[in-house]
């Protein structure tokens, strides 16, 4: 699992694709989904960079973030199936997976009920079971990375910066709500001094997108042409300014 | 009671999309303008707009009425663009110099604003110079032109039951909110912050001292620059509001809950007040409307196991609401639709009241939810996201956007008073509002 292989260099791979395809599978947004699907989804492992950071693009994806991200995909199409926004999460501590959420919004009529919050409420049920102290519990959160199907929206971004994750991996990016880059970036530490005694005032984490966007994609795509059934009415658009 | 006394003077300011512009600080455009004959005004209005129209200034009346002694009135109109720099006659176009001449008008160089104004402030300020139009941006919601004298009241009211139960708890004052349905004045859920337990170990007091010293330097940070609007809107800056720190509201200090060393306080780092009320309010919402046989999810219907055990399905209390369609009716082929489509969606047309102005955390939360208005009573310098540091309201990518307001309130109302009982209580488990 911990093998590692460069996308750049390695040659057995390069078989697959073509550099137009990987250009076409490089920016899936959310905005996009009514345009027509992208020629095929064969090669997760290429979506790992957006445009924007093609050109720094060296790193190397392993193996056990896309296993990871995997997890997070089957989450989401366990929303898919229960008639929910199909998004999935796993939050990995150590190399393994200590919980696991995906999108209730419609059965619980809570819209804040994202994957995200599903497994953060996981963990910390858990861990204050386990007797842990807040010190404990923020120190644990720490050590913890996330993989969600989709950019963390405003709200789930404030809250694990809240808690201060160590990392998070997400699919595709989040052109109307995304927290995490594409509308405001709370993941980016404040550049804000550290105020004297330690209290930090905000906590960045690492954020790399673009891992399997495909396939969160086409599950959101499909979601959304079979219909989202507890969409409100069609209402009027915001007033644009001229 | 003071309280009492100092209600008549709580004020509800509209805080807009975008940071307001001082009005002294608006770009404008410089225009030539002529005092015209009234009776002229039709065909010369006519003729302009034909001419000349003012493609980019179409928040700009093209005619202004002045009013002088005796009630008479005198009007202008706008000719047409003039340039920036000492202008020469030969900017004017030909036709409209032939409008000049033909009307014997004396033309004159004035300012208009360039931009359409996004307050009633701005607006306002505006006028004084040339009179514009103000189309409230978001235009379908209730008050952005102002409260009529009976939902001031009542706006007042659930603002003061708010602050009541951000006062109520044994320990620190904390944040409150309160969901409102505006149309039956019902309260919908409220709740307090419940990130530390509200009764804390008498210990911890000393852990309080210490962080009121060491976030003292940083209210006066610079990040509070963008609350100088607010701060001037109140009148009367109480020293109170300078000196308290309030650091057990979760909206200010939200990172402030790994610092507790102490496993007996701790609750949920996240359990802001918005985020417990929309909990509440989504709980009664699956107890007053439950789905019949949804499809598609186990834990549904255990959910409903439980509802239907602890009491009938209640009646829809709503009447405003449209009745269904028919072929709405032949559309929910899945069981469960047909209640749905008749119960409020989560929480579209609700008010939310909270004592601070949320972070972002709830202030996003309270998109997802599609809450109508909000109402709070304090700014928020440290991680507001509704003005002061984020502003959601004014974020067009998100898809659904809720007015923002501000009650002012002075801040001695925030200071508890010993030895009173207060009424609104914050129960933990406070979920049955109806």
């Amino acid at each position: 699992m911990r093998e590692r292989f460069d996308l750049q260099t390695n040659s057995n791979n390069r078989t697959h694709f073509s550099d137009d395809e990987r250009g076409l599978q490089f920016r899936h947004r959310l905005p996009h989904l009514l345009s027509p699907p992208p020629p095929s989804a064969l090669f997760s492992l290429l979506s790992l960079c957006s445009l924007s950071q093609m050109a720094s693009c060296v790193e190397q994806v392993s193996l056990e973030t896309v296993a990871f991200m995997e997890l997070a995909v089957h989450q989401a199409t366990l929303a898919m199936d229960s008639l929910e926004v199909p998004v999935g999460c796993v939050i990995v501590e150590d190399g393994e997976v200590i919980a696991s959420g995906r999108n209730r919004t419609t059965e619980t009529r809570n819209a804040t009920r994202h994957a995200e919050m599903e497994a953060i409420d996981v963990l910390l049920e858990k861990w204050k079971q386990n007797g842990l102290s807040e010190a404990e519990v923020a120190n644990k959160f720490s050590k913890c990375t996330l993989y969600v199907t989709c950019e963390p929206c405003i709200m789930c971004a404030a809250a694990l910066s809240i808690l201060g994750i160590k990392e998070v991996y997400y699919g595709c990016a989040n052109d109307k709500f995304g927290g995490c880059g594409s509308i405001l970036s709370l993941h980016l530490s404040s550049s804000e001094p550290l105020i004297s005694g330690g209290v930090s005032r905000q906590k960045g984490f690492k954020c790399t997108g673009g891992i399997m966007a495909s396939e969160a994609v086409s599950l959101l795509r499909s979601f959304y042409e079979q219909g989202n059934p507890n969409a409100p009415k069609p209402h009027r658009p915001p007033v644009q300014k001229i | 009671m003071t309280l009492m006394s100092s209600k008549r003077d709580w004020e509800i300011v509209h805080i807009p999309e975008k940071p307001p512009i001082p009005p002294h600080q608006q770009p404008t455009v410089n225009v030539y303008a002529a005092l015209i004959d009234p009776k002229h005004t039709n065909t010369l209005v006519r003729k302009l707009n034909q001419i000349a129209p003012l493609e980019n200034l179409r928040h700009v009346k093209r005619v202004r009425k002045q009013h002088l002694e005796r009630g008479k009135t005198q009007l202008s109109v706008i000719l047409c663009l003039a340039c920036e720099n000492g202008c020469q006659q030969d900017s004017i176009p030909n036709g409209v110099l032939e409008l000049i001449n033909s009307y014997q008008l004396s033309e004159f160089i004035t300012k208009v604003c360039k931009f359409a104004a996004l307050s009633k402030e701005e607006w306002e300020e505006q006028c004084k110079l040339w009179p514009t139009s103000y189309h409230p941006p978001t235009y379908n919601i209730d008050g952005i032109t102002g409260f009529s004298e009976e939902d001031s009241h009542s706006i007042h009211n659930f603002m003061k039951l708010t602050v009541d139960m951000a006062k109520s708890g044994d320990g620190q004052v904390v944040n409150a909110a309160i969901i409102v349905d505006p149309s039956t004045k019902q309260v919908i859920a409220r709740a307090c912050d419940q990130v530390r337990s509200q009764n804390p170990l008498t210990n911890q007091a000393g852990v309080e001292t210490c962080f009121f010293e060491q976030q003292e330097a940083y209210t006066c940070h610079p990040i509070a620059s963008s609350v100088e609007i607010h701060k001037k809107l109140l009148s009367n800056p109480s020293s109170a509001e300078s000196r308290q720190l309030y650091t057990g509201v979760a909206c200010l200090y939200p990172w402030r809950w790994a610092e507790q060393q102490l496993a007996t306080c701790f609750r949920h780092p996240l359990r802001h007040a918005a985020i417990v009320a929309i909990e509440y309010s989504a709980a009664r919402d699956r107890h007053l409307f439950p789905a019949i046989g949804h499809t598609g999810s186990n834990s549904t219907q255990m959910d409903l196991v439980q509802y239907s055990l602890s009491g009938s399905p209640v009646k829809r209390q709503k009447t405003n609401l449209e009745d269904v369609q028919d072929d709405e009716k032949l559309d929910s082929h899945i069981n469960g639709f047909h209640s749905e489509s008749v119960r409020p969606y989560l929480c579209t047309g609700y008010d939310v009241f909270l004592v601070w102005e949320p972070c972002a955390l709830c202030a996003m939360a309270l998109v997802h939810q599609r809450v109508r208005r909000i109402f709070y009573a304090f700014p928020n310098p440290n991680e507001g996201a509704l003005g002061s540091v984020h502003r959601l309201q004014g974020e067009k990518s998100l898809n659904h956007h809720y007015a923002v307001f501000r009650v002012l309130l002075p801040a001695e109302i925030l200071e508890k008073e010993e030895g009173k009982t207060i009424v609104a209580t914050c129960d933990d488990d406070n979920n049955n509002t109806t």
